[in-house]
């Protein structure tokens, strides 16, 4: 009966497995989200005072672009560490390979701030490194690791590491060893190979890996605020530091926009150079 | 301007005393093989039967456990493949997917460090000898599966390479295409002079494309031989086995002229057969006949060589030919094939008539399967 009548108003009863997630999402998503916009506008009348002040102090822009180095860096490390690693999985025989996944995955499964605890201990003044340099005489004094860049930065790689090396494998993996051995055939030494052949192949999965590490980074708040410092804020503590205790939830919020409209940015600069299908499916 | 035409002086291939170990396996086994300049060598074979591996450690993919490879009177058995100057042809093609055509057909001249302007007129050429000049600035997904085939193949000798190599090559496209190819790639063979090896198990394949067929047998050759000789002469019970459907008489060596012997049957009856010169009398055989020269003639009582009295058991019709099975007197069966011509009738299940076949279509193999 309900069937007949949706297909009478054009709907195929098959939309009906989407509702409750479209009710979710447009309840606990689009609904605050909404209120997030309208909040950075309408103080109590409509106003653009929350972004002329983002403009115009120069330590939110400061903020905001170091948010964005520090993401970029994160980007960076990631790629450096995860591409080797994904790639030597890639060629490892598929029940090897899923052992060996699930060990990268599993740090994944623990909590955020237990991981970030943990770097902590290691990296703290009485932490293992330290100490290991003191101990072997490199060392007399111990070195300020926690609370600096370089530390936010090893807290951010870390969390962020299996993101990078999931998106690349599932590209590599798909990679016919043929190839290889095809450009190595027609004159080219494996180095060549390698990269003529395997790098542009394994670029959607670079692509995506990038892109979700960047973005994740841009929002991230428990690493940067418990291994970091004042100097190395990023826009995410700002907008935790204006509600918790400024009560500035019209700032906040427009912080919070500021935020969202770069992300989604970078998402369609992503979608122009290579395309938003290749982040969600692995080509080839 | 040369670079297409180059293929013309195909080197000579030589695998001397090759093995291939894996484990306790051998892949390869001691195996020696010399292929003459622009001579077209098939190696035919089972999955297993080491023929890839073979090609493999030709083309520098794999390295052999022990022996040496000599292409062209050099030593490369330590050489990486890039620097064997070697054509290689995949069986799924191996086009690099993120490049053009073009691209592709580029891509061992840029390796070679040919300058761009060679290197244009070298891929107008090879797009012309395959007949494809005008998928220079596609992708290799929007090409066919015998177009990718055929691309492939350019690729292979565009720079101009000392012999090809190809594995299954036509091993994924349908049988229309697929005996297109096979004349396709004999006429760039004849026309380019060109060494090449070429892997498949189809035997049809090898039958008609091939100068010489190597037929491989658990990391051996069983055989080495042209198309005719595999098939009318073969060395083997295996060999016999391996290509083509064939029949086999028992029997013993009873006297010899030449290559003519005189065996007797376990039915007792006597046959002319052909066979190696080297045949002692007295030596268990089996003689192989193909069912294509076994003839059914009335059963009377002239007294031809090679007659021997049977009775039908199976009729298998197959539209342009018929198969018969025939059970002789001492039990044991025979496949008969003939042509339908029109007037033949076909034989009636159980009916009693006589097998005929020329004594030179017999050809006599050691009964013992390991012998070789």
């Amino acid at each position: 009966m309900t069937g007949r009548l949706l297909l009478r108003v054009g709907i195929s009863p098959s939309w009906l497995l989407l509702a409750p997630t479209l009710i979710a999402l447009t309840v606990f998503f689009i609904y605050p989200l909404c209120g997030i916009l309208l909040k950075s506008f309408i103080d109590p009348v409509f106003t653009w005072k929350h972004y002329a002040r983002f403009v115009h102090d120069p330590v939110y822009l400061r903020v905001l672009l170091q948010t964005f180095t520090i993401a970029g860096w994160v980007t960076v490390a990631t790629i450096l560490l995860g591409y080797p690693l994904a790639y030597f999985l890639s060629r490892l025989k598929p029940g090897t390979a899923a052992l060996l996944m699930i060990v990268v995955v599993v740090p994944y499964f623990t909590s955020i701030l237990v991981r970030t605890y943990a770097w902590m201990v290691l990296l703290g003044t009485e932490g293992i490194f330290n100490q290991l340099l003191i101990r072997a005489g490199l060392m007399v004094r111990p070195l300020q690791l926690m609370y600096t860049r370089t530390s936010v930065l090893i807290g951010m790689t870390y969390i962020l590491l299996p993101y990078m090396i999931l998106a690349l494998y599932s590209v590599m993996r798909g990679i016919d060893t043929n190839l290889l051995s095809a450009a190595e055939s027609l004159g080219a030494s494996r180095i060549r190979a390698f990269w003529r052949v395997f790098v542009p192949l394994s670029r959607p999965g670079l692509g995506a890996g990038a892109l979700l590490v960047f973005i994740l980074s841009l929002g991230f708040f428990i690493t940067p605020a418990l291994m970091g410092s004042e100097q190395d804020s990023m826009i995410s503590m700002l907008i935790e530091n204006q509600v918790e205790n400024y009560f500035d939830s019209g700032f906040a919020s427009a912080l919070s926009s500021i935020l969202l409209v770069c992300t989604l940015l970078l998402f369609a600069i992503y979608g122009r150079m290579i395309g938003l299908q290749n982040l969600f499916e692995a080509k080839l | 301007m040369t670079a297409v035409n180059g293929l013309r002086h195909g080197a000579e291939l030589r695998l001397n005393r090759i093995t291939k170990m894996y484990g306790a396996v051998a892949a390869v086994d001691n195996l020696d093989l010399t292929v003459a300049p622009g001579e077209f060598v098939t190696l035919l074979g089972a999955s297993g039967s080491g023929k890839t591996t073979t090609l493999m450690m030709l083309a520098g993919f794999t390295s052999p456990t022990s022996g040496e490879i000599n292409i062209g009177g050099r030593d490369v058995t330590n050489l990486p493949p890039g620097k064997r100057n070697l054509g290689v042809v995949f069986q799924n093609y191996a086009l690099f997917p993120h490049l053009t055509v073009a691209q592709n057909l580029a891509f061992p001249l840029q390796m070679r460090g040919v300058d761009g302007r060679s290197i244009s007129t070298a891929v107008k050429q090879a797009l012309e000898l395959v007949r494809l000049p005008e998928k220079h600035g596609s992708f290799p997904r929007e090409l066919s599966g015998g177009q990718q085939q055929r691309i492939a193949l350019a690729r292979a000798i565009i720079f101009q390479p000392q012999a090809l190599l190809m594995d299954e090559p036509l091993g994924a496209l349908d049988k229309n295409l697929r005996e297109h190819m096979q004349s396709e790639i004999k006429q760039i063979h004849k026309s380019l002079g060109a060494t090449v090896v070429f892997v498949t198990h189809d035997q049809e394949e090898a039958l008609t494309m091939s100068d010489r067929i190597a037929v491989m047998h658990n990391g051996s050759i069983a055989q080495i031989d042209a198309a005719e000789a595999v098939y009318e002469r073969p060395a083997t019970r295996w060999v016999a086995e391996f290509i083509g459907q064939s029949n086999f008489l028992s029997g013993q060596i009873v006297s010899r002229s030449g290559e003519s012997y005189l065996v007797a049957l376990g039915s007792g009856e006597r046959i002319i057969a052909q066979g190696p010169a080297n045949l002692p009398i007295g030596q268990q055989v089996l003689g192989v006949l193909r069912p294509e020269s076994v003839r059914v003639a009335p059963q009377n009582k002239t007294g031809t060589a090679n007659r021997i009295n049977a009775k039908i058991v199976g009729v298998l019709y197959f539209g342009h030919t018929i198969k018969l099975r025939v059970r002789l007197g001492d039990g044991s069966e025979l496949i008969t094939q003939a042509t339908r011509d029109g007037q033949t009738t076909i034989p009636e299940m159980g009916s009693d008539l006589s097998v005929v076949w020329d004594p030179t279509s017999v050809w006599l193999v050691h009964a013992s399967k390991a012998a070789a």
